[in-house]
């Protein structure tokens, strides 16, 4: 990985991903599973856990990149707009920084909605493991 | 060395540090493996430089550190 180079995912945020989201980690709060307390509160319908899109983070992390002998190191998201069960979201991570004498690579990230707007976005960076 | 103490102070979150050319990753209590490769990523970036794996094996302390980066800066 070099300093520039760009990746991407489509990651379809399913009803069955937001349902089992909200049952793994107990978070049964209204926003999130309830239209008219949503409405309420300016949102055309309930909105989705942001931290689903910390678990295609993941995703794309553990299987997305040309490594697989990885681990994160930190990461940092920003919310820029609520997005909702069944929309497709593509995340763009472009190397900014890579530490070759300590095997860290630092990201820039996005998500982008299907209508092309940045729904979160943040860095994160990776360590790149050896083998023993 | 003040610019190395303060990339310490900030990555290992402690103001209060005391960081001296013979101090050693033992000696502070934020100074694990993780912080390591904090702290070296920080300083590559504060200094614009790149270390490489061979040299940073090699130091013994902070003042090897600081050497290193003195080399690369060409004001040793």
């Amino acid at each position: 990985m070099k300093e520039g180079e760009r990746f991407t995912a489509l990651f379809e945020i399913s009803p069955e991903i937001v349902v089992a989201f909200g049952c793994l980690f107990q978070d049964q709060n209204p926003m999130h599973i309830n239209d008219a307390f949503a409405k309420k509160h300016g949102f055309p319908k309930k909105i989705v856990y942001g931290n689903i899109l910390n678990g295609f983070l993941s995703a794309f992390i553990g299987e997305r990149l040309p490594v697989k002998s990885v681990l994160i190191h930190w990461q940092k998201i920003f919310y820029c707009k609520p997005v909702f069960c069944g929309d497709t979201v593509r995340l763009e991570a472009t190397v900014e920084n890579v530490s070759e004498s300590v095997g860290a690579v630092q990201f820039q990230y996005r998500f982008i909605s299907s209508d092309g707007q940045v729904v979160a976005k943040g860095h994160f960076q990776i360590g790149l493991l050896l083998e023993k | 060395m003040n610019q190395v103490v303060d990339i310490f102070k900030d990555v290992l979150d402690n103001e209060t540090l005391a960081i001296r050319r013979e101090t050693v990753a033992a000696d502070v209590e934020e100074w694990d493996s993780l912080n390591h490769i904090q702290l070296i990523v920080a300083t590559e970036k504060h200094f614009k430089i790149k270390f490489n794996s061979a040299e940073i094996q090699k130091w013994r302390n902070v003042g090897d550190m600081c050497d290193a980066i003195a080399v690369r800066k060409g004001t040793e």
